[in-house]
């Protein structure tokens, strides 16, 4: 294969990896050695915002691509599709063709629709709920108010909202509906209910994926990361101080 | 019981993170075993606990990986949900609507605290997996 098809197909790859939120340690060797496996030398940096690889070949030519990325998920199954392909690539050698059309297997895998979403969102909710402590009326109340956040977060993702706002407005619903709920059921324990949906929201797994770039070495990641996570949590903060104070002034006469 | 609903809330987030199938389960079982250590080690303090039931569920994702040929993070990152110091993070939160800026500081450092106790069970059990899989991958070649 001629460098610049292998540098086609090794950004590519790496491209995806990154915005299906491997971790950049994954994406920076796996181009390393789907290259080496053709013969190639690669030097890539990657950091969540950003893909440069430059690749090498024997005679001394070499072929730079930087890629931007802007946002990227976490979807584990493409994670684990992609890591197969580049397992198989760096065994077999195969041709661009089937390399292409593998790839485009890949970008078309399933995802789970928004009803089975809001579902894990419910089910996740509800058993947080459960393990901190609460009754079978906090798991329901979690229930309720975890479907709704979520349904909040995909409504903002799809009108591409952004992140920010869309983090306010998850903190201040997971607020409201456990009052509104509390309202229903007297007696709810309103501070289980509000804890076990904010761990929809919460971005404790970017604060430990970032602490884990952090002391594996990978410094710009690692604080990229955390700065990230800050503002998440920040937003929901926002999100939820803003809604407790109105609720409780709104409900101020009634509790 | 406890157990049971931790493996539940990892397959929750196993499906936002779009796992599918045997593999949905086995990371769901991940948050499971983690939960089980957490509880174990309830006389160790928050930090001690958390850091125990990471590296439990770091060796577990380790082993499972290893042994499916899939990457870590697909049993790992579900797993680790659970511990996410969700109550404490509220806590900070009211009490900085309070006003109470002392007891703000002190749950917001304690949630911080096992945030890293997390994160350093991962690596400290990742690096000894990797340790121990070379040995084991390198004797036959030699």
């Amino acid at each position: 294969m001629d460098i610049k098809r292998l540098s086609d197909i090794t950004t590519e790859i790496g491209f995806q990896l990154l915005t299906s939120g491997a971790e950049i340690h994954r994406v920076e060797d796996t181009i390393c050695r789907i290259a080496g496996a053709y013969g190639a030398r690669a030097d890539v940096f990657a950091i969540p915002a950003s893909l440069v690889v430059t690749i090498g070949d024997r005679e001394g030519h070499t072929f730079t691509q930087t890629r931007r990325v802007y946002h990227s998920d976490s979807n584990l199954a493409r994670v684990d599709a992609l890591n197969a392909l580049a397992r198989h690539i760096c065994g077999q050698c195969p041709e661009e063709e089937e390399i292409l059309a593998e790839l485009g297997k890949v970008r078309n895998l399933s995802c789970y629709s928004l009803r089975q979403q809001l579902a894990a969102a419910a089910l996740g909710a509800g058993a947080f709920a459960l393990l901190f402590g609460g009754g079978i009326p906090e798991a329901a109340a979690a229930l309720v108010v975890g479907i709704a956040v979520r349904f909040v977060a995909t409504v903002m993702e799809r009108t591409d909202g952004g992140s920010t706002l869309s983090n306010i407005l998850g903190g201040a619903a997971c607020v409201l509906g456990a009052g509104l709920c509390s309202l229903v059921w007297r007696g709810l324990d309103r501070d289980t209910v509000i804890i076990s949906v904010l761990m929809l929201l919460v971005p404790g797994l970017l604060m430990t994926n970032s602490m884990r770039d952090l002391i594996a070495g990978d410094l710009v990641t690692g604080v990229m990361k955390s700065a990230e996570a800050l503002l998440v949590a920040t937003c929901v903060a926002i999100g939820v101080m803003c809604s407790l104070a109105v609720w409780r002034w709104l409900t101020m006469g009634v509790m | 019981m406890e157990v049971f609903y931790a493996a539940l809330a990892s397959l929750g987030f196993g499906v936002f993170f779009n796992l599918r199938g045997r593999k949905l389960f086995a990371a769901a079982a991940g948050g499971g075993i983690g939960w089980l250590f957490y509880t174990l080690a309830g006389a160790q303090g928050p930090m001690m606990q958390n850091f125990i039931a990471s590296l439990s569920i770091t060796a577990y994702a380790e082993i499972m990986a290893r042994t499916q040929r899939a990457p870590v993070p697909v049993y790992l990152t579900p797993a680790l949900i659970p511990l996410v110091p969700g109550g404490p993070i509220y806590q900070a939160m009211l009490h900085a609507l309070n006003g109470e800026t002392d007891l703000f500081l002190s749950t917001g450092l304690l949630a911080m605290s096992v945030t890293g106790a997390i994160a350093l069970g991962v690596v400290a059990a990742s690096s000894a997996m990797r340790l121990i899989f070379l040995r084991h991958l390198a004797r036959p070649s030699r």
